[in-house]
């Protein structure tokens, strides 16, 4: 393939991406979803000063997921580079003058090995990825449920309650490009440019639990669309964006060799470019710096990195519709797997890839019991800790001529910790220059 | 007894001569008649002649990926260094050689070349070093006896 021809094809689907929408943004769709004075149902009945009775219910639902934009988010910051070009490596043999690949093996696919790409060699990759998130915490994400309890509840009619059933489809498409340098034999200077575009639909069934007011269905109730009393109405708002997403620098050294042993030491840093209200980018810096230990044997190459990422502070962990921003969970990010030569032309990579997110905010399933103490509902509700999400990664990377190498690889789940798909698939061409 | 000559670090001062050997003129000189290397006359010329030949037909070898001419240039090639050697001719989809001679000691029959080696591999791939041929005149003539860095 002409090298070229990659070049361009690069720049153009960069140069094509259209830009997000100004208003409307994605990270103020769940927060907005009931209108912006939350979940109010309707009610005829009177106040003492004759006024009507605005009944006003509240959820963590609404007032905390934006959790899941910070899942979203995290699911964004946490995207590996794919390793670049990194399967043209050549060692001489000093006793005949001769280079020889130093593996077969082209290399893990989104993970890393402390192999560098060669002194002033270029290397250019281009990936797709496109996440459908299914789970969020082992919650499926087509069914939350979540109550909805009265301003200040308390027995009679402040003890009903709105149960709410809601989807979320939300996916994720990455196109990254990435630029990759050997400054020197032994230093890479890489850049990752990643197209984002995020869909969002959330869907919510909303329904009047009557605990204190069976008696009387105008309280609390929902007119539907001919004015007649109902207990249900449905909500749903969508939207999508897409653009460039978040930046990242890397700066990747091979420090050391032991025989077939290598070490390697590198920094990502990554820049806010994305814009985080449109779900784009995690709207802070973060700082990533990563040890990799690799073994370049001929046909069996295993690698492992760790690394511990810094993050800044970002709307999304805070308050997206005020606008405050709050410091993004740290995160320790680890890697391991195996690259394989089954011949010369392909290598199969598998990995275990996993991240312990620090103190993150995290939803979890609970059972809501009314003030009756009698009626009881599924629910939420978030706390902060300390999780590992941890998944598994097989692929192939083939090389169909020159240094051309087209890679594909699926991604799963291995628990159900954080924002998940089940699957996801991964699709690239590398060429090194 | 044999004659000491020695092109040292004068010589890499001058810009010693770039030794280019290309796959397209096989027979390109090594030893770059137009580069700044002076040459002794007499029996040195000879010698050097010779010499430059080997290593020309080791670069020869090496652009070709020929495991045989790379044996005909170094004749004690071991087995096990044949195999490595078919290895990374495999490996390899092209190869350009250029050498810059530094040093040339010829003494009692062995000859010692350090060069500075840019190698161009599969077309872009470019890795420089320095390189040392141990080379012994044998009844067949001159051939590698050892390479090292």
């Amino acid at each position: 393939m002409n090298p070229r021809f990659l070049g361009i094809l690069a720049f153009s689907l960069l140069a094509s991406a259209p830009a997000g929408r100004a208003d409307d943004k994605l990270a103020l769709l769940i927060p907005h979803l009931y209108g912006p004075t939350g979940l109010v149902v309707d009610s005829e009945a009177r106040l003492p000063d004759g006024s009507t009775h605005s009944a006003h219910f509240n959820s963590a639902f609404q007032a905390e997921f934006t959790q899941f934009n910070v899942a979203i988010a995290s699911q964004l910051t946490g995207l590996p580079i794919p390793t670049p070009a990194s399967g043209f490596t050549y060692t001489l043999d000093p006793s005949l003058g001769l280079f020889t690949r130093s593996t077969k093996s082209f290399g893990p696919i989104l993970s890393d090995r402390a192999d560098t790409v060669g002194r002033h060699k270029l290397s250019l990759g281009v990936h797709y990825q496109r996440f459908t998130f299914d789970k969020i915490e082992g919650v499926d994400l087509g069914e939350v449920p979540a109550v909805f309890t009265h301003d200040n509840p308390a027995l009679g009619g402040r003890d009903d309650v709105v149960t709410t059933a809601n989807a979320i489809d939300a996916s994720v498409g990455q196109f990254t490009t990435y630029l990759n340098f050997g400054v020197t034999s032994w230093l890479d200077a890489a850049v990752a440019v990643p197209l984002v575009s995020t869909d969002l639909t959330v869907r919510s069934t909303a329904t009047v639990q009557r605990i204190g007011t069976s008696a009387n269905p105008l309280i609390h109730f929902f007119r539907d669309a001919n004015g007649a009393v109902g207990n249900v109405r449905s909500f749903e708002s969508t939207g999508s964006s897409s653009g460039l997403g978040d930046v990242i620098l890397r700066l990747k050294a091979r420090v050391a060799n032991a025989g077939p042993l290598a070490i390697g030491l590198g920094v990502d840093s990554r820049t806010p470019t994305g814009d985080e209200m449109d779900l784009l980018g995690a709207g802070a810096w973060g700082v990533k710096p990563f040890l990799v230990v690799s073994s370049t044997s001929r046909t069996f190459s295993p690698h492992a990195t760790v690394g511990y990422e810094w993050n800044g502070e970002s709307a999304l962990a805070g308050d997206p519709v005020a606008g405050t921003k709050a410091k993004l969970p740290d995160q320790i990010t680890y890697s391991g797997g195996v690259a394989v030569a089954v011949t010369g032309n392909l290598t199969l990579a598998a990995d275990v890839i996993g991240r312990r997110i620090i103190d993150g905010r995290r939803l979890v399933p609970k059972t809501f019991t009314s003030i009756d103490g009698r009626t009881t509902f599924p629910d939420i509700s978030f706390v902060v800790t300390s999780e590992n999400e941890i998944s598994g990664a097989v692929g192939f990377k083939f090389n169909p001529r020159g240094r051309l190498l087209i890679d594909a690889n699926l991604l799963f789940s291995l628990n159900d910790h954080g924002l998940r798909d089940t699957l996801t698939p991964l699709v690239g061409l590398e060429y090194g220059f | 007894m044999g004659q000491r000559f020695r092109y040292g670090r004068t010589i890499v001062a001058l810009g010693l001569a770039l030794v280019t050997a290309n796959p397209a003129p096989i027979g390109a000189a090594i030893f770059d008649d137009a580069s700044a290397i002076t040459l002794p006359s007499g029996n040195l010329s000879t010698e050097a002649t010779s010499i430059r030949k080997v290593l020309e037909a080791y670069v020869r070898a090496v652009e070709a990926k020929d495991v045989q001419m790379f044996r005909a240039v170094k004749p004690n090639l071991s087995e096990e260094e044949e195999k490595r050697a078919r290895m990374a001719f495999k490996s390899v989809q092209s190869q350009v050689v250029k050498m810059n001679v530094l040093v040339l000691d010829v003494k009692d029959g062995k000859a010692t070349v350090k060069v500075s080696r840019r190698d161009t591999i599969n077309g872009s791939i470019v890795s420089s070093f320095p390189q040392t041929f141990q080379l012994a005149k044998e009844t067949a003539g001159w051939m590698i006896q050892d390479i090292g860095r």
